[in-house]
């Protein structure tokens, strides 16, 4: 098909039935000068909106320079740090060392050492290496207890990497900041207990 | 005689009175004089350089909707000098295979036919250099080094034993001297206007009043418009910088250079393209003439000049961010199809006019 069109002979496209080139036209005086004129339009358009772009807002924010008292938090669910949850009712954390996330890890960042047996089970040691990790939240769905999770946090660089394996005592303590998510049944009820506050202060 | 020019007129008289009491021969002193001259060009370059890449950092990120640097000093000012201590202490590494002394001749050739073309630019009223340069054919030699300068981005190309930076300097070298013959031809017209070559006697002849600028002139129109697109292609600004063609011949024939010698190629644009703003101011608005009359402030002359020579930077930094880059055979079709006769025609209209 190349050949043909190089001979000059236009073929009839597939798809339309008419071939797909225009005929040519010889340029006469006037179409090559209009041409010109046009182009040369085109440029000066093209820099005139460059041009007001020059005077408009930036959009670039300058994290964390300017606007501190911005919201730089992101939606809950964002994949950041890491979280064991302590149990509101007995105090300790849910974590019972089933070891599920230890070995659901596509990159084996995590270490747990376990204690005890039955209901006195917990780790003693548990470690995520939060370099290795690929942030794939499948430790997280498939925690059987919801002891694990991942905060919005984000601000978590370090100049080791050996800082970023994060301990036990530091997943506590980021579990105590963390407000995990209601269960539904939950939800609901302190949904219904709204309610009733608001009817009561009409 | 401006203020520049008695200024370093005394200076030189002292240096000659210095001279005599200390019996030193005059070929010393004129010697130290030139010396001064170049060091006083080097600084010059160099400050031209960095803030040519600071702007033009910030007018593209201001065009983009961004900010461009805003970290290093108030305004980011200070960050391409602290770009450039960087690029100091970068090791400087040569390709294995390449040819090291053309490899190292590539910028220096480049960046020293780039400071040549600042030494016949009219600073001010008597000033050319310390006053001794004004050479009668100062446009030919300017036109001349340019041509030269190709040579370095040839060099740079071929000893970097690199594809890449091969094929980008073959088509820098091809676009360079194709649209020489339009950036001379457009300068013709106007030394057809003025009747010198000299530049100094050029800027002498848009004397004082702005409507005197050749800028002005309409036989001139085309020939402006003709030396402001083969200038902007001439310094391998896009739309015409396939030799460097960042996003396509990965830095084009400066992909093997590191540290200082990237530094001096970098150098050498940004001043070629400070030069062209220079001729341009010089050529075609009235030099160091400042447009509200006589100049009585010292270095008045030299800011003016400074003033149009950055207008005619920024606008090409505008047009850079404006327009996409032509490919290699639309730039060559147009400066042989559509430029070089259009530059004839820009010719016989000043001929013409001038009848």
């Amino acid at each position: 098909m190349l050949e043909a069109r190089a001979r000059g002979e236009y073929l009839p496209s597939p798809t339309t039935g008419k071939p797909d080139l225009p005929p040519r036209q010889a340029p006469t005086a006037f179409t090559f000068l209009w041409a010109i004129v046009e182009g040369a339009w085109t440029l000066a358009v093209g820099h005139w909106v460059t041009f007001k772009n020059f005077w408009r807002r930036k959009v670039t924010e300058q994290y964390p320079y300017r606007n501190p008292e911005r919201n730089w938090k992101p939606r809950p669910g964002y994949r950041g740090d890491f979280a064991l949850i302590t149990d509101r009712k007995t105090g300790r954390l849910r974590c019972t060392a089933c070891m599920q996330c230890a070995n659901i890890c596509p990159a084996g960042c995590i270490w747990i050492v376990a204690e005890g047996r039955g209901k006195d089970r917990h780790p003693v040691q548990f470690s995520i290496d939060a370099g290795l990790c690929m942030y794939c939240w499948l430790c997280v769905e498939t925690c059987p207890f919801g002891a694990i999770t991942m905060t919005p946090d984000y601000e978590t660089a370090t100049f080791k990497p050996e800082h970023l394996i994060r301990d036990i005592e530091y997943l506590r303590t980021r579990g105590l900041e963390y407000h995990e998510p209601l269960k539904p049944i939950e939800a609901k009820a302190q949904h219904q207990e709204g309610q009733a506050e608001a009817g009561d202060a009409r | 005689m401006s203020a520049l020019a008695r200024w370093f007129g005394y200076l030189r008289s002292q240096a000659d009175a210095l001279a005599e009491r200390w019996h030193v021969p005059l070929l010393v002193n004129d010697f130290l004089a030139w010396l001064a001259a170049g060091i006083f060009l080097l600084a010059l370059i160099t400050v031209v350089s960095l803030a040519a890449i600071y702007l033009e950092r910030k007018i593209s990120g201001y065009i983009q909707s961004r900010l461009g640097p805003v970290r290093a000093g108030p305004v980011g000012l200070f960050q391409t000098v602290l770009d450039a201590l960087k690029l100091l202490q970068k090791e400087d590494i040569v390709p294995a295979a390449a040819d090291w002394r053309l490899h190292l001749l590539g910028p220096v050739l480049f960046l020293v036919t780039t400071l040549m073309m600042f030494a016949v630019v009219p600073w001010d009223r008597g000033v050319n250099v310390a006053r001794w340069l004004d050479l009668e054919i100062g446009l030919l030699y300017v036109v001349a080094v340019s041509g030269i300068g190709v040579i370095g981005i040839v060099a740079g190309g071929w000893g970097s034993n690199n594809k890449w930076s091969l094929l980008g300097a073959l088509r820098g070298a091809a676009q360079l001297i194709s649209y020489e013959i339009p950036f001379l031809l457009a300068a013709l017209c106007v030394v057809l206007q003025a009747g010198t070559l000299s530049l100094s006697s050029i800027v002498e002849q848009q004397q004082a009043f702005v409507t005197e600028w050749f800028l002005w002139r309409p036989a001139l129109w085309l020939a402006v418009a003709i030396f402001i697109i083969a200038g902007v292609a001439e310094v391998n600004r896009v739309p015409f910088d396939i030799p460097e063609a960042e996003s396509e011949l990965v830095a084009g024939f400066h992909t093997e250079y590191t540290g200082m010698k990237f530094a001096l190629f970098f150098l050498g644009e940004y001043g070629h393209l400070y030069v062209v703003g220079l001729l341009f101011a010089v050529l075609f608005a009235g030099g160091w003439a400042s447009p509200l009359g006589g100049s009585s402030l010292p270095f008045e002359g030299f800011v003016w000049l400074n003033v149009k020579a950055w207008a005619f930077v920024i606008a090409a930094m505008w047009i850079r961010w404006t327009l996409p880059r032509l490919r290699v055979d639309q730039l060559m079709e147009f400066a042989w199809k559509i430029l070089i006769p259009a530059g004839f025609l820009a010719v016989l209209i000043v001929s013409l006019a001038l009848m």
